[in-house]
C-alpha cells in the first residue's frame, strides 16, 4: 500500500499484507533455530511493504549484497551470516511484534526499520534483550539515548546542511527562499532551526520560508509566490513527486535562478522533470561515481547483481549497516558469535576508526560513538544523473 | 496579482476537467466512483508508457490514453456497478456497495501503476509535448499547456452542459438520474446509457490525466487521490449532480486555494476545501446548484 | 371480436414472496380494440399492466404479442416492440419542459439502433433529434397540448399533466397503449375529455388497454372488458355482461375482507422503487 490509500482501504490491505508478512517473514533463515558455531543469525525488521517500501526494498537489496560478499570472501573465516527479513509493513505495531520475535530468536544482532516511530518503538526491546540494534535511516534525536546497544546508520540531512550552505555561499547567491513539507516534522524543523540560521550566518539572505502540505501537486500559485522578490536561489525541502513538480512549476513560470534541495531528490526522483532539473544540487550519502575504493567495489557488486538499476543511497545504507556489523564480528576474533561479543566488537570498531563502506570512510560519532557517520557528497543533477560537486568529510556536523 | 489570477484559472480548469466525470457518474447513476483518481493517474501512466520510448505525438497519445481510461471505467461498470444495481434495487444499499467496489478498483489500478513505475513519480518526456512560455508583459506569463488545459476545460464544460441539456442522450441521462424505472419503460436502454455514461466519465478523467501528466512535471499514484478529495469538495459545494454547479465551484475552490497559497499560510491550502465542505453542509447542504431530486430525501 | 388477438396473456402468475399478485390470469386483446380492465384495489390490475409492459417478470404462464413470446423482453425492448404505457401517478420529469418529456417517450432508438453510430455521426444525430422533436409535437397536438410545449410539467393543472403522459406514450407510435387509471383524480369534465380522446385514438386503430375503477367510464369508451379479483380474471365479455356478472358485483360491493391482503404488494409494484418520484404533484 502506498501513500494514496484511503484509511479504510489501508486498514483492509494492511491486514492482508501483515498476514503475508508473517508467513514469509523468516523464510530466509533456513529454519536454523539453534545457531551452530558456523552461522551468524541476524534479523532485519524491514519496511518491505507499506508507506516506505520503496526505501525498505533498497535497503534490503544493499544488505543482501553485503551478506553475499562477506560470506563468499571468507573475511569472517568459515562463519556465515544468515539474514532473516521480517516485514514491518511500515507500521509501528507490526514492527514491534516483529522485533519482539527477533530478540526472542537466536539472532545475535538486529537491524531496525526506517520510520522514526517504528525505530523508537522497537529499540527498547533490543536494549532490554541486550542485543545490538543497528537502526537504519531514523534521524530522531531520541533514538540513540535509548541505550548502549543502540547504533544508527542514517543518511541524515542535518549532516549535510553545511555542504549545501557552503555551496550556496560559494556560488555567490545572495538570497534564497525555502519551501518545506509542512506536514513532515523532520523537514520543517530542519528548515526553520538549521538551514535558515546557517544560511544567514553564511551571508545568504533568507527571504522567507513557505510550508506546503505534502499532498499538493499543483504548484503554479506557489511558484509565483516563491518567485516574488526575485530570490537568487530557491531551496526545496520536500519529498517525493513534489521535487520534480516544484522544479517544473518554477521553470515553467519563468524562474531562472538556482534551485537546490535535499536528499529525497535522489534515487531518480528528479527524472520526471527532465532537463528542467539540470543544475539542481543536493547532498547524499552515496552516489554512483564516488571515487573511494570501497565505494567502487560496492558499485561494481551492485551492477553485477542488478545490471539495469542505478545504485542509490538506500542501497548503500543497507550495505554499510551490514559492513559495520561484519567488521565488529571480525574484530572479536574467530570464536562463536554472541550478542555480547557483537557489542564489544562494535565498541572496538568505533574506537579503531570505523570501516570502509559503500559511502567511503565511515566513522562512529556522537557522545558515545554510536552514531555511524558517512562522509556524504554534494551532487548536482544533470541530464538524468548525479555528478559530484564536492566530497564531504565524515562527522562534518560535529566540527561545526 | 495578475499571474496569480491566471494560476487560479488554470487550476480551476484542472479541477473542472477532473471533477466533471465524477459529477456525471455520481449525479446520474449514483456511482461515487472512488476509482476516478486512479483512472486519472492510469491515463497519465499510459501517456508515459506511450511516449517514453517512442515518438508518438501528443494528439494520438491523448486520444489513446483517454479511451483507455474510458475503457477501464466501462469495464468497472459492466463487471461490478451494473450487477450491483440489478442486485440491490434499493438505492442506498447499491450506493454503498459501489463505493466499496470502487475503493477496491482504485487499489488494484493504483497497485498496477505503482508496480509498473516502481512507486516513483513519472512524467512523459519533454519530447512528447514541448512547453513554451508566452510572456504577457513583465513577469506575467502563461505556458502553452496551461492554455490548452483552459481551452479543453471550457470545451468539455460547454459540450457536456449542452449535451446533457439538448441531446437525446442527455435527456436520457437526466431521466435515468431521476427515475430509472420509468425511463426504461419509455424505451431507453438504461444499461447502454449507463455504460456510455461511465465510459464518458472515465474518458474525461483520462483527458485530465494526460494533460496533467504533462503539466505537473511528475505524477504518482497519490496524485489522483489528492485530486479526488478536492473533487468531493467541488461536488458538495456545487450541488451533487449539477454540471454547472461543479464548474462554478471548481473555479471558486481554485480561486480560494490560490488566494491562500499566494497571500496566506500556504500549508492550509487543503484546509480550504474542507472548510468549504463544512460551511456548505451547514448552510446550504443541497449545494449552490441543487437539483430537485436531492431535495426529496 | 373478429380480429386476431394482438396480445394474449395465458395462465399468468406473479408471486412476490408469499403473496400471489396474479394467479393464472387469462386475457386476450384483439387488434384495434379498446379493452377495459376492472377490479377492486389489489385485484391484480396494475400487476397485469406491469407484466405486459415488462416491468414485472412472470413467475408462470406466457405473454404473447402477435403470437410471439415476449415475456423475456426487457422493458425498453417491449417499448421498441410497440408497447407503451402511462402510470397511475404522474411520472413526468420536473427538470425538463413538456416537449423534452414527450421527446423522451420517442427514445426507442436506444434499443433499436447503434447508439454509437447515432452519437458519433453529427448529421445522423441531428436528424434523429429532429425526427423525435417532430414526433413529439405531433403527439402533443394529438392530445391538445401543443400550446404548452415549453411549459414545465409541474406548472400545469393535473389533468393536463396526464394528457402530456399520454402524448409521451404516443410519441413512440405504439401498437398497444396501456393506460393505468388515466383519469384518477380528475374532475368530471376532464374525464369526459380523456374519454373522448381514447375513443378517437381507437377510431384511428390504436389498440388500448384501459385500467379503470370507474365503471361508467368503462361503459362509455370500451367495447369489452375483463374483471379481475384475487389475481384471476373472473369475468370477460361486453361491458354490460361484465358489469352484470354476479362475481363482479360481489367483488365491487362486498369487498373489504380478502382483497386487502394482496393490496400492499400491488401498491409496492405500482409505485416502483421506493424512491421513485411518484408524488410530484399529488
Amino acid at each position: 500500500m502506498a501513500r494514496w490509500a484511503l484509511a479504510p482501504l489501508a486498514l483492509i490491505a494492511g491486514l492482508a499484507i501483515a498476514a503475508c508478512g508473517s508467513s514469509s517473514g523468516s523464510s530466509e533463515s533456513g529454519g536454523s533455530k539453534e545457531a551452530s558455531s558456523g552461522t551468524i543469525p541476524v534479523t532485519f525488521v524491514a519496511d518491505q511493504t507499506g508507506l516506505v517500501s520503496y526505501v525498505g526494498e533498497k535497503v534490503i537489496a544493499g544488505m543482501k549484497l553485503a551478506v553475499e560478499e562477506i560470506n563468499s570472501s571468507g573475511e569472517l573465516g568459515k562463519r556465515k551470516i544468515v539474514l532473516s527479513i521480517a516485514n514491518s509493513n511500515s507500521d509501528t505495531a507490526t514492527a514491534t511484534t516483529q522485533m519482539a520475535a527477533a530478540v526472542k530468536s537466536n539472532a545475535v544482532a538486529v537491524f531496525g526499520p526506517a520510520l522514526s516511530a517504528e525505530a523508537l518503538a522497537t529499540a527498547p526491546l533490543a536494549q532490554r534483550a541486550k542485543v545490538v540494534d543497528i537502526g537504519t535511516l531514523s534521524e530522531d534525536t531520541g533514538f540513540l539515548p535509548i541505550g548502549n546497544y543502540i547504533y544508527r546508520l542514517t543518511c541524515s540531512q542535518l549532516r549535510y546542511d553545511p555542504l549545501i550552505v557552503e555551496h550556496v555561499a560559494k556560488l555567490g547567491l545572495k538570497s534564497t527562499k525555502i519551501v518545506y513539507a509542512s506536514d513532515n516534522p523532520t523537514l520543517s524543523e530542519e528548515t526553520t532551526e538549521h538551514m535558515v540560521p546557517e544560511l544567514e550566518k553564511a551571508g545568504v539572505k533568507v527571504q522567507g520560508t513557505v510550508g506546503v502540505p505534502s499532498t499538493t501537486t499543483e504548484f503554479s500559485s506557489l511558484a509565483t509566490k516563491l518567485e516574488s522578490g526575485n530570490p537568487e536561489s530557491i531551496g526545496l525541502m520536500v519529498v517525493g513527486a513534489a521535487n520534480p513538480d516544484l522544479i517544473t512549476a518554477l521553470r515553467h513560470s519563468g524562474y531562472k535562478g538556482v534551485i537546490w534541495g535535499e536528499q529525497s531528490a535522489t534515487a531518480g526522483a528528479l527524472v520526471p522533470a527532465g532537463e528542467l532539473a539540470n543544475g539542481f544540487f543536493y547532498a547524499v550519502d552515496y552516489t554512483e561515481s564516488l571515487p573511494y575504493e570501497s565505494s567502487k567495489k560496492f558499485t561494481e557488486l551492485f551492477k553485477q547483481k542488478h545490471p539495469k538499476e542505478i545504485p542509490y543511497g538506500y542501497d548503500a545504507n543497507g550495505y554499510d549497516a551490514m559492513k559495520a556489523f561484519a567488521k565488529a564480528v571480525s574484530l572479536e576474533g574467530s570464536g562463536p558469535v554472541t550478542r555480547e561479543s557483537v557489542l564489544k566488537g562494535m565498541q572496538k570498531e568505533a574506537a579503531s576508526g570505523g570501516f570502509e563502506g559503500a559511502s567511503g570512510k565511515t566513522i562512529f560519532v556522537g557522545p558515545e560513538h554510536r552514531d555511524i557517520a558517512v562522509p556524504g557528497v554534494l551532487v548536482e543533477w544533470k541530464d538524468g544523473a548525479e555528478h559530484i560537486v564536492k566530497l564531504g568529510t565524515p562527522g562534518l556536523e560535529q566540527q561545526q | 496579482m495578475l499571474q496569480q489570477l491566471i494560476n487560479a484559472i488554470v487550476f480551476g480548469s484542472v479541477l473542472t476537467l477532473f471533477s466533471l466525470g465524477l459529477s456525471l457518474a455520481w449525479g446520474t447513476l449514483d456511482v461515487l466512483n472512488l476509482a476516478h483518481g486512479a483512472v486519472f493517474v492510469f491515463a497519465g501512466f499510459i501517456t508515459y508508457e506511450l511516449t517514453k520510448d517512442s515518438t508518438m505525438s501528443f494528439v494520438p497519445t491523448l486520444i489513446v490514453a483517454s479511451l483507455a481510461a474510458g475503457a477501464v471505467t466501462l469495464a468497472l461498470e459492466l463487471v461490478a456497478f451494473r450487477r450491483i444495481r440489478l442486485h440491490f434495487p434499493a438505492r442506498r444499499q447499491a450506493e454503498l456497495s459501489m463505493l466499496v467496489v470502487s475503493v477496491g478498483a482504485a487499489t488494484v489500478i493504483g497497485e498496477v501503476v505503482s508496480h509498473q513505475t516502481s512507486e516513483a513519480a513519472f512524467s512523459p518526456p519533454a519530447s512528447a509535448f514541448s512547453i513554451h512560455r508566452y510572456s504577457l508583459g513583465g513577469s506575467v506569463g502563461i505556458t502553452n499547456i496551461q492554455i490548452l488545459i483552459v481551452v479543453a476545460a471550457i470545451i468539455v464544460a460547454v459540450a457536456l452542459d449542452q449535451g446533457i441539456r439538448r441531446t437525446r442522450y442527455g435527456r436520457a441521462i437526466r431521466a435515468l438520474a431521476y427515475d430509472p424505472t420509468t425511463t426504461q419503460l419509455l424505451g431507453v436502454n438504461v444499461g447502454a446509457v449507463a455504460a456510455a455514461t461511465m465510459f464518458l466519465a472515465g474518458a474525461l478523467a483520462g483527458l485530465a490525466g494526460v494533460m496533467l501528466a504533462i503539466y505537473l512535471g511528475g505524477e504518482e499514484v497519490a496524485t489522483g487521490q489528492d485530486y479526488l478529495l478536492t473533487a468531493f469538495a467541488i461536488l458538495i459545494v456545487g450541488g451533487v449532480g449539477s454540471i454547472r454547479g461543479a464548474i462554478v465551484s471548481a473555479y471558486l475552490i481554485a480561486l480560494a486555494e490560490t488566494a491562500v497559497v499566494a497571500y496566506g499560510p500556504s500549508q492550509w491550502r487543503d484546509g480550504v476545501a474542507f472548510l468549504l465542505i463544512l460551511v456548505m453542509l451547514l448552510v446550504r447542504p443541497q449545494g449552490l446548484f441543487a437539483r430537485r431530486r436531492f431535495q426529496r430525501a | 371480436m373478429s380480429a386476431a388477438p394482438l396480445l394474449e396473456v395465458r395462465d399468468a402468475s406473479v408471486r412476490f414472496g408469499g403473496v400471489h399478485a396474479l394467479r393464472g390470469a387469462e386475457l386476450s386483446v384483439s387488434t384495434g380494440s379498446l379493452c377495459g380492465l376492472i377490479g377492486p384495489n389489489g385485484s391484480g390490475k396494475s400487476t397485469l399492466v406491469n407484466v405486459i409492459s415488462r416491468l414485472t417478470k412472470l413467475t408462470g404462464g406466457a405473454l404473447l404479442m402477435d403470437g410471439d413470446e415476449i415475456d423475456s423482453l426487457s422493458a425498453d425492448r417491449a417499448r421498441a416492440a410497440g408497447i407503451a404505457r402511462t402510470f397511475q401517478t404522474v411520472r413526468l420529469l420536473p427538470s425538463m419542459d413538456v416537449l423534452a418529456n414527450v421527446m423522451l417517450g420517442g427514445a426507442t432508438h436506444f434499443a433499436q439502433r447503434s447508439v454509437a453510430v447515432n452519437w458519433l455521426w453529427p448529421p445522423r444525430r441531428a436528424n434523429a433529434n429532429r425526427t423525435a422533436r417532430q414526433a413529439a409535437l405531433v403527439a402533443l397536438e394529438r392530445v391538445g397540448m401543443a400550446a404548452h410545449a415549453h411549459a414545465r410539467p409541474q406548472a400545469l393543472p393535473y389533468g393536463q399533466q396526464r394528457r402530456v403522459e399520454i402524448a409521451r406514450a404516443l410519441a413512440s407510435r405504439p401498437r398497444l397503449l396501456l393506460l393505468d387509471e388515466p383519469t384518477a383524480g380528475m374532475s368530471h369534465h376532464e374525464r369526459e375529455e380523456v374519454g373522448d380522446l381514447l375513443m378517437e385514438l381507437r377510431r384511428e386503430g390504436l389498440t388500448q388497454v384501459l385500467v379503470e375503477h370507474d365503471l361508467a367510464m368503462i361503459h362509455r369508451v370500451c367495447d369489452h372488458a375483463h374483471a379481475l379479483n384475487f389475481g384471476r380474471v373472473i369475468a370477460s365479455g361486453s361491458t354490460q355482461e361484465v358489469a352484470a356478472d354476479p362475481g363482479v358485483r360481489e367483488a365491487y360491493l362486498g369487498h373489504g375482507s380478502s382483497g386487502e391482503r394482496a393490496q400492499d404488494s400491488e401498491r409496492a409494484q405500482e409505485s416502483g422503487p421506493p424512491e421513485s418520484p411518484a408524488k410530484v404533484s399529488q
